[in-house]
């Protein structure tokens, strides 16, 4: 355990050491633990990373719309360290991936324009020897749940890591003048429109670079989030999250098994 | 209180389900029409301090000023209203359901509140009746909150519903100063506040000994427990209630098989 | 459904009917409410009581544990590090409710509980647990054994339901004991315009990230030596309660728990899956709004 990154807490590397007797923690679910199983992955541990950051201050100009690059940048690294930290833990335990992040935001009334950002997720490992860790050599990151995780298993494909970007902008205020001017018309409203456009089409943009740095083929289960955080309703984070996934080498031949259609009487 | 039975004797009114009819009808159980008991009284307000103590704390410390005994009791004058009440509109239903010529009601639901304010009770239960077409009238209607394919499975596996149940339990707590030494934080940490772990105890003990007692030679499953507290100047109160169905168990239970796991491709 | 059927029509006669209705049920094996099964309460569906035969178990009653203990005044005022006090209630609190739950077991001859409802409060002078759940025992067949093979040295707690518990052990798996860890932990008290100088830039505070990654590290370290502790081997639905304190918010309150688990078959059993698509999805009933 010597070579346990500085990165990381000195309480971490105790609690991974004795993980590594092979015991494991994990916040799966029982249906998910088995799920796990059945693809031929064991669970290793719950792993985490963490940062407490200090968001820049950045006023966007009261008439325009423009992304605020301080707090984007802010929002994004913050993300990059606790992921890291996550990736780095899951990297000390021999793992291959981790599966069932879960990326949280807390804003705490003493922090001062500051918020701690929060990965958490199960560390796994293939019970067959192979390695399926990504094209950078690191864990695969995954948000998938088990259920959807086995699933993604069955149709050949594997995950590759939990890819995001992340856009603040600031929507203009409407000027007086203007507002009176349209009361009692139906019209759209264009600078609005654009600016909403523009800063998901940032988000998603920059998820998918990340993908392309990865290797993945695509992203699955991929979701945009808009949160204003602490800002006021004019300013907000477009958040863009999913999975990068690949084929799996060798996967050639395998197709999804097909449902069978039921109707259950659950109420 | 006496319903309109002078309907048209060959169209039956339900709140059934279309799955739940469908496993009546397999059942050969025919809903007959939406029978209902209700009941609304008046709680005597005094009689939430009539209560008895169970058990006395004498003054644990030498140190305080005043050397006042804490008790923790029963207050059941209450919880018999609430019982007697839900007793009353069940008995009602029952009756409804007995003058259609029906053997049970299924389905039933059970809606309890305080319909002006804290010292007037309300109770109102519903469900559907049913009959079993060639068999002969019942000397006790039973009643089920289970309906269709559920209270199927229930009577395959050798049970027999016979009533739903109410069961409830309040405990009163009289702070003394042994409740004010170690509750109050003043003496330390780690000092069981035995008023407190007494004062649950009870209400839950209590609400599982009243089901107990009413459940004679049968069981009672489906349990739901609400606990409720209530805290004032010195005196608290933790009320506990018990709703579910009272089953009796016909035969030995047949060993189900295992059953079929399954992963639903829906989100 | 005949067996149903017949059964519905001997209901709600007298105990002296039941010859007749038990005749009437094919299986036959007839008992008026089976020996010991009398005066039974339980929280579980049907589904689950259920499932938990179809391993070998039955319900007994619905049994609970509290703690409540004392927390030395003054303690939430703003400090520096872990608030030791509150953690040592909280464990405190939480094994004396285990441990009267694991009394009710005993006294209610069973052999663990499922389902556990784990009920957390804090306020300034106390910490209170209250653990709920069922109490199980290995069921009787017809001849009297029970197809339950898995002796307990001592009572399981388990937060996992009945269905889990089930789907559990028959992939080899069982629950062994309820573990948590606990850190309140206080926001360092230096002020952020201090550390960092100058408001407007973009920073990592790495004492304010050290001090709450410890504590949660420390936490979870906890809840695995306490696995360590019951023989388990592993912990699976980890609960993660990750809040400031209600009453002092400069305390972040950080709670971890679970029921730790053992392989007690020997290998790991896969279920056979089959994937379904249900098509039952709710129908769109007609639904009018007022237009005004």
């Amino acid at each position: 355990m010597s070579n346990i990154p500085a990165d990381l807490p000195k309480d971490a590397a105790a609690r991974l050491e004795e993980l590594e007797s092979g015991m494991f923690t994990s916040d799966l679910s029982v249906n998910e633990f088995l799920l796990v199983k059945q693809v031929g992955f064991h669970p290793l541990g719950m792993v985490m990373g963490s940062s407490i950051y200090h968001i820049g201050l950045q006023k966007g100009n009261w008439g325009s719309s423009q992304e605020l690059t301080k707090l984007t940048a802010a929002m994004y690294n913050a993300r990059e360290l606790a992921m890291n930290r996550m990736e780095e833990e899951a990297d000390q335990l021999g793992a291959d991936g981790v599966v069932g992040v879960r990326l949280d935001v807390n804003f705490y009334e003493w922090g001062h324009d500051s918020a701690e950002f929060i990965a958490v997720g199960t560390a796994v490992k293939a019970e067959d020897g192979n390695s399926y860790r990504n094209k950078l050599g690191k864990p695969f990151t995954s948000d998938l749940s088990g259920q959807d995780f086995w699933t993604l298993v069955q149709t050949g494909y594997m995950p590759q890591a939990l890819v995001m970007g992340t856009c603040v902008y600031h929507i203009a205020h409407r000027g007086l003048g203007q507002t009176l001017g349209q009361v009692g018309q139906n019209r759209e409203l264009e600078n609005f429109t654009q600016a909403m456009y523009d800063a998901r089409e940032l988000a998603m943009k920059r998820m998918q670079d990340e993908a392309n740095n990865v290797g993945a083929s695509g992203v699955v289960g991929m979701r945009l989030e808009e949160k204003s955080h602490q800002w006021g309703e004019h300013t907000i984070e477009f958040l863009s999250l999913g999975t990068g996934v690949a084929r799996r080498p060798g996967a050639d031949g395998v197709s999804p098994p097909r449902p069978t259609t039921i109707i259950s009487f659950d109420n | 209180m006496t319903p309109d039975t002078a309907g048209a004797p060959n169209i039956f009114d339900s709140g059934l389900t279309t799955p739940d009819f469908a496993a009546c009808i397999s059942m050969n159980l025919q809903p007959v029409r939406l029978v209902q008991g209700y009941y609304c009284g008046q709680i005597s307000s005094w009689s939430a301090y009539s209560g008895y103590p169970v058990r006395n704390y004498p003054c644990a410390c030498a140190e305080m000023d005043m050397h006042t005994t804490g008790w923790v009791g029963r207050v059941d004058d209450l919880d018999r209203a609430w019982m007697g009440a839900h007793q009353t509109a069940l008995d009602r239903m029952l009756q409804e359901a007995a003058t259609l010529g029906a053997h049970g009601v299924v389905g039933v639901t059970t809606e309890m509140s305080h319909p002006t304010n804290a010292n007037s009770c309300e109770v109102h239960l519903y469900g559907t009746a049913v009959l079993s077409p060639g068999a002969r009238a019942p000397q006790q209607v039973w009643s089920t909150q289970l309906a269709g394919h559920k209270l199927a499975k229930l009577v395959e596996t050798g049970y027999v519903p016979s009533s739903v149940a109410y069961s409830r339990c309040t405990a009163m707590l009289v702070e003394g100063c042994n409740m004010e030494y170690y509750g109050s934080g003043r003496c330390g940490t780690g000092y069981i506040i035995n008023p407190i772990q007494d004062a649950h105890s009870l209400a839950r003990s209590g609400a599982i000994e009243v089901a107990r007692q009413m459940s004679q030679g049968v069981s009672l499953y489906g349990v739901s427990m609400e606990v409720h507290e209530t805290e004032g100047r010195g005196t608290s109160y933790v009320t506990c209630s018990l709703r579910g169905s009272l089953v009796r168990r016909v035969r030995a239970t047949l060993p189900l098989g295992p059953p079929v796991t399954t992963v639903s491709l829906a989100s | 459904m005949s067996a149903a059927s017949e059964a519905f029509a001997g209901l709600g006669h007298e105990e002296a009917d039941l010859g007749q209705l038990g005749s009437a049920l094919a299986s036959g094996v007839l008992a008026p409410s089976v020996a010991g099964a009398g005066g039974l309460t339980s929280d579980l569906s049907l589904d689950e009581i259920l499932l938990l035969h179809s391993v070998g178990l039955e319900p007994v009653q619905v049994v609970f544990g509290v703690g409540a203990i004392s927390v030395l005044t003054g303690v939430w005022v703003w400090g520096t590090g872990l608030v030791a006090d509150a953690h040592d209630a909280f464990q405190q609190a939480l094994s004396t409710a285990k441990e009267g739950i694991r009394q009710q077991i005993h006294a209610s001859s069973a052999i663990g509980v499922v389902g556990v409802e784990v009920e957390i409060q804090l306020s300034p002078h106390r910490s209170v647990v209250v653990l709920t759940g069922t109490s199980v025992r290995p069921s009787r067949d017809e001849a009297g054994g029970s197809h339950f093979n898995v002796r307990y040295p001592s009572p399981f707690i388990c937060d996992l339901s009945a269905r889990d518990f089930a789907v559990l052990s028959t992939a080899g798996w069982y629950p062994l004991d309820l573990v948590a860890g606990a850190a309140y932990v206080h926001a360092p008290r230096r002020g952020v315009g201090a550390s960092i100088g100058q408001a407007a830039q973009n920073v990592e505070l790495t004492n304010f990230t050290e001090a709450l990654y410890d504590a949660r590290e420390a936490a979870m370290a906890e809840m695995q030596s306490q696995i360590s502790v019951v023989g388990g081997t592993g912990l699976l639905d980890a609960k993660v309660v990750d809040r400031p304190v209600s009453f002092a918010h400069h305390v972040v309150e950080f709670l971890v728990y679970g029921t730790a688990v053992k392989m007690l078959a020997p290998s790991h059993s896969h279920p056979n899956l089959s994937t379904v698509l249900p098509v039952d999805d709710k129908v769109r009933t007609f639904e009018a709004t007022s237009l005004d």
